[in-house]
This record gives structure tokens, sequence and C-alpha cells, in this order.
């Protein structure tokens, strides 16, 4: 009797050990909170493409005119595309 | 630029025929090479100009530029006055040109910096928010993907039981949780400090968990030496029966302070990260 216990303790174990940490769903909520929404990203709905050998391609393929954007900024390197400077 | 001018909706549906692409630098002679050949041939040769559009055919060929006057002060910052005058100056830059009808397009599929490679975690994209800011700062989400090393992935492999590990061990995580528009620095960090813990954390039956928590001391290489505490929190998602990383999802958080060109601090600033891996 006792060896059945213990055995249906071990085979229960797994078990009750599953299931995702309660933390671990905090840390998705705060994830889909602090994801921008598509609405906010306005600027990434355009058509980029990173250079212009690139865009030359598919200029081409897709008979599209290309927009090159270019700016300096001499107290801090910047990237138009991904917002850090 | 980013989040007013060229983020204000008319602009946006006016520039939606073009293939855009960029270049961005400290200055002219840092542009790629194809870049720097293009200012040359219709005979540009500032080394510095502040932000200049350039229309090119389907065939390459040159066809216009534009030298937008972008000045937030003018409009006192006011994300629609400036971008109804950056439309103005687009509309005056398109005249004349024969555009084709844009292409099709699903609005919620968006061009976002992503890393190369199809396997599980080859890097992660980072979306950068912030908090509302005097000068209206901001406004589009500062974007990078980072790609994964194999250092990063076996530092992050599922642990059986809790662990420790330094800032070094997700650096190139962390050295993207910085504000943009600081503009008396190099760009980079004094120090990057601090201690993370990473355990267990369950399992659905298809995958297990890990969590990654803990904070990093973050100070800028500006000159009035910004700094401020990142809170990490990051789940980490494995096989079921594998200790490899394929999926992460988590947060950094801060407050920042902004100042002056004298050190005072002018305002503080929520800056939040929402970390994600990719591939999805």
């Amino acid at each position: 009797m006792r060896w059945a216990t213990f055995l249906l303790i071990l085979f229960l174990l797994p078990g009750l050990a599953r299931g995702q940490d309660a933390d671990v769903v905090e840390v998705f909520k705060k994830f889909e909170q602090a994801k921008p929404l598509p609405s906010a990203m306005g600027f990434y709905s355009l058509d980029w493409v990173c250079t212009l050998p690139e865009a030359k391609i598919r200029a081409q393929k897709e008979k599209r005119p290309i927009l090159v954007i270019l700016n300096t900024n001499i107290s801090a390197h910047c990237n138009l595309y991904s917002g850090h400077t | 630029m980013r989040g007013s001018s060229l983020a204000y909706p008319p602009v946006i549906e006016a520039l939606r025929p073009f293939i855009i692409t960029y270049a961005s630098a400290r200055r002219v002679s840092e542009f790629p090479e194809e870049i720097q050949a293009l200012c040359a041939s219709i005979g540009d040769r500032r080394g510095n100009l502040n932000f200049d559009m350039m229309a090119l055919d389907a065939q390459g060929k040159f066809l216009k530029r534009m030298n937008a006057m972008i000045s937030p002060p003018q409009f006192r910052f006011d994300p629609e006055a400036q971008g109804k005058d950056f439309k103005r100056q687009v509309d005056s830059f398109l005249s004349g040109m024969k555009l084709p009808e844009p292409p099709k397009k699903d609005p919620a599929k968006l061009s976002l910096p992503d890393v190369l490679g199809d396997g599980p975690m080859a890097g992660v994209r980072m979306f950068l928010t912030f908090g509302s800011n005097r000068l209206n700062h901001y406004r589009t989400p500062t974007v990078e993907a980072v790609p994964s090393s194999n250092r990063l992935k076996k530092i992050l492999a599922h642990p059986e039981k809790e662990t420790r590990i330094g800032a070094d061990g997700i650096l190139p995580w962390l050295e993207q949780f910085y504000p943009p528009a600081i503009m008396d620095g190099m760009g980079g960090f004094e120090t990057i400090e601090g201690e993370f813990t990473l355990r267990p954390a369950g399992s659905n039956g298809k995958s297990q968990f890990a969590l990654l928590t803990g904070e990093a001391k973050i100070k800028l290489d500006n000159r009035t030496g910004i700094s401020y505490i990142a809170q990490v929190s990051i789940a980490l998602e494995y096989d079921q029966d594998s200790s490899d990383l394929t999926r992460v999802r988590g947060v950094m958080e801060t407050t920042f302070p902004k100042k002056d060109m004298q050190g005072r601090v002018v305002e503080n600033i929520r800056m939040t990260a929402a970390i994600e891996s990719r591939p999805e």
C-alpha cells in the first residue's frame, strides 16, 4: 500500500509541476501592453528597403519609383529607419 | 521628423507609390558609396545636409530633389502643424511627377527592421516607446533588430536551477535600451552594469519556460552623464525536451532624466522596450 501511494505521487509529480509560472503570464501581459500597435507605426507602413541597390532591383521589377531619404547629423550618428541616434 | 513630418498620415499616403530607402550618417562622406555616387552624379558636393529627398524613376534615373525644411520650434513642436507644413513641401516636390497607383497593401503589414536567418532565435526585435514629453519627441517608436550570438543563446539556455548572469550576458539587448536625440554624446555608453536572475519557470506541456529578471544601471557617454536603471523582465521559451532557447518575449522599463546643456534635469521621460524573438 505504501509503495502504491509512493508510486502514485511519483506519477502525479510531473503533472503537479506542470503549468507556467504565474510570473511568465505576467511578463507576456506586460509585453503585449508594451508592444506598439500597427496604428502607432504608420512610418513603417511605407515600403522601406535598407539599401539603394535593393531598391533599384525592386523598382525595376515592380515598375515603381524610388524615394531616397537622406539626412546627416554632425552631432550624433543617426539612423532614420530605426530611429536611434 | 520620424514622429511628426514623416509620420503625418497624409504624407504617408502621398509617398505610398514609392519604394523608399534611406541613408543617415554624421556627414555625407559616411554615406554608403552608392549614395555618395548618386549625390555626386547630380553635382551635389555638400558635406552635410539636413533632410533631403530624391526621387528616382523605376530605372534608377534621377528625377527630382527636395531639401526639406523641418523646424519643430517654428511650429511649437506641434506634430499636426509640422505635418501639414511638410505635406505642403511634399506636394510641391511631387507636382509634375507621374506616379503609379500605390500597390494594395495590408495596413497592418509593416516594413520593420529585422534580423537575417530563419532558424529559431535568429535574433530579437525591440520596440522602444516613450512617455509624453514637452517637445513631443519620440512619437514613432524606435525599432531595432539584434542578431543572436551563439554565446547569448548558450548563456540563456534553460537552467536546471536558478542562476545569476551579469549584464555582459545580455549586453546586445541592453545596448539598444537608450533614448534617441541625446545630442551631446558619442552615441555610446560609459557603463552598463547589473546582475540578473535566470530561473526555471514551469511548463505548459509543449514548452518549458524560464524567467530572466533584474536591473541594469546604464550610464550614457554624453556630456551631462544621463543615467537610469533598466528593469528587465523577460520570459524565455524552450521546447519541452531541449534546453535550446526558441522564443523570447519581455520588457525593459525605466524613466530617464532629460537634461539641458547645463546638466539640469528638465523632465523625466518614461521609456519602455518590448522585446520579441525573430522570426516569430
